[in-house]
């Protein structure tokens, strides 16, 4: 973030998309960067480590990227941490694409999921539990 | 926000990928009792029968199967009508087995209403993705030769059934070898190779850890194989000028696919390959020779009956049959393993997908499907019944392990993975 001239911005208050578009560069070229760094960082710190912050102001969210994984792995990682989630909380999950077979689980755990597209290449899925976040 | 998409069942894929899987080993099999017959012509109705079990039996339900899979996935559309499918699933499986027995017996009227129920299954299941992919905004690579692919069955389908109708009334103008020349490369070429490469597109990605087709290659893809299957189906039919045209067309996309293909296993993040990953790399380098032979028999270098058998085997053997048979290793342990353990992930350790098939079977069914898809065109060609014969062997025990390593998968959906049983979470039993 430091590299690309956005850490005086982004703090915990705005998505990666937004955090490079108040920046002037390319959503793809934040990511891209981010990428790489995250490569870097041993697999398990990664996914134990997710970043909190606020979403449309509502309540704070973790972040989980399962992007570049083989199935079933997403969705493993996925569920695994939605089991997690404390009442209130939320859960936005970086995806290459709209995880159709996760959602008839969520349903079945009674989670709330609402998905979006940001960028091409990037989807969104923010889940919360059942009736926790109005 | 996009409205999520409904969920999808994980039966019907089986259903479909398990008959496919069934008529692969009876293929194998089958060819044990019709080896002799390949020393002399492919116009033989044993061989024809043979060749309907591999190309209707196995590879159009597997590519049926996979699609019902694979499109909700890959194209992020629910099917239509899950009911359809299954009623088109058993009109499938009554018209090819009626197909396979009426070839077998040289029965053409029974043949004829065997392949009306085909093209009715056909017709049912271009209905059903029609209606699936109608709204689809983004028509990429995979959805253009998904289209291409859909269009290519429905033309197979009614040069088929004019084919079997010709039997009786002798309607079409022309010689029988054209026609059968035409309907093979009209099936290869216009159904299954866009059907695959499209699938492919975005299933080998998902597995190597790779990028998607783009640039020359995914243009050499569309194009190649959007101008080149015309122009050598029309050829063989009735302007021979146009075949090796055609052929070149359909050379420079099988060259786009394979470049892409060498590409994304170069730089792949996914260092180890699994033996479904070999398959699906061997059946791409089939690509080659399957495409030096079709261009010799274009440009007139090549003739005769037992090369175009070597030529089949190389293209619907080599190249299609490995892939798909590495695909149906990622699918099908797949869809076990969603249907089985994925209502407990998250609530406690579930097995990985390597842990549900059998690694080893499926090395074996890779040595032996390999290397009895290198040896059978080389004897088919030498013309010896005892060389045909033993590599028909080495296919069945081929075919064999990998049914079995396909059954261990499926074991799961009635008896839970027993490995760390003590780890799995409370509802598994």
């Amino acid at each position: 973030m430091e590299q690309k001239g956005i850490n005086h911005c982004c703090g915990a208050h705005l998505t990666v998309t937004e955090a490079a578009a108040a920046a002037g560069i390319a959503g793809e070229e934040l990511l891209s960067a981010l990428n790489a760094k995250r490569d870097a960082v041993r697999p398990a710190e990664r996914r134990d480590a997710p970043a909190s912050r606020q979403i449309h102001g509502a309540g704070p969210a973790r972040i989980l990227d399962v992007r570049g994984l083989e199935p079933p792995e997403p969705l493993v990682r996925v569920l695994e941490a939605v089991e997690q989630l404390q009442p209130g909380e939320r859960l936005e999950i970086l995806h290459h694409r709209r995880p159709l077979i996760l959602y008839p689980q969520l349903d079945a755990r009674g989670f709330i999921h609402e998905t979006d597209e940001p960028e091409p290449g990037l989807v969104r899925i923010v889940i919360h539990r059942a009736g926790a976040v109005s | 926000v996009i409205v999520p998409a409904r969920g999808r069942p994980t039966g019907l894929p089986l259903l479909y990928l398990g008959a496919a899987a069934a008529a692969f080993v009876s293929a194998a099999v089958g060819l044990l009792f019709v080896a002799p017959d390949l020393t002399g012509h492919y116009y033989h109705p044993r061989i024809l029968a043979l060749t309907h079990t591999v190309t209707l039996g196995w590879i159009t339900l597997a590519i049926m199967g996979a699609s019902y899979q694979l499109i909700p996935i890959v194209l992020q559309r629910p099917i239509w009508s899950e009911r359809l499918a299954r009623w088109q699933f058993w009109l499938l499986l009554v018209g090819i087995s009626g197909m396979v027995a009426h070839f077998y017996l040289g029965t053409w009227p029974g043949l004829l209403s065997a392949a009306a129920l085909v093209a009715l299954g056909s017709c049912a299941h271009l209905l059903n993705v029609s209606l699936t992919l109608r709204g689809l905004s983004r028509w990429d690579f995979t959805a253009r030769l998904v289209v291409m692919g859909y269009t290519g069955l429905g033309l197979t389908v009614v040069f088929g059934l004019a084919l079997a109708a010709n039997r009786m009334w002798a309607l079409l103008p022309g010689s029988v070898f054209p026609r059968l020349e035409g309907h093979f490369h009209l099936a290869l070429l216009g159904w299954v190779t866009p059907m695959v490469w499209g699938v492919a597109a975005r299933v080998y990605p998902m597995f190597l850890l790779a990028v998607h087709p783009t640039g020359w290659p995914a243009r050499a893809q569309s194009w190649g194989l959007a101008l080149g299957v015309p122009a050598v189906v029309l050829g063989l039919l009735a302007l021979p000028i146009l075949v090796p045209w055609g052929a070149m067309a359909v050379a420079v996309a099988a060259i786009g696919h394979v470049a892409w293909v060498a590409d994304i296993a170069r730089r792949r993040k996914r260092s180890r390959l699994d033996w479904a990953l070999c398959f699906v790399l061997t059946g791409a380098a089939f690509i080659i020779p399957g495409v030096a032979l079709g261009l010799a028999f274009a440009v007139d270098l090549i003739s005769g009956p037992r090369l175009a058998v070597a030529y089949a085997i190389v293209c619907l053997g080599g190249w299609v049959s490995l892939t798909i048979v590495g695909m149906m290793l990622k699918i099908i342990p797949f869809l076990v393993w969603y249907q089985r353990y994925a209502p407990h992930a998250g609530k406690g350790p579930v097995p990985t997908l390597a842990q549900l098939g059998w690694p080893k079977g499926e090395g074996v069914a890779w040595v032996f499907l390999t290397g009895a898809m290198i040896l059978m065109p080389v004897a088919v060609v030498s013309g010896e019944a005892g060389w045909i014969c033993g590599t028909a062997v080495l296919l069945s025990l081929g075919a064999l392990a990998f049914a079995v390593s396909i059954a261990c998968a499926l074991r799961h959906l009635h008896r839970p993975y027993q490995g760390h049983a003590s780890r799995l979470p409370a509802g598994v039993r």
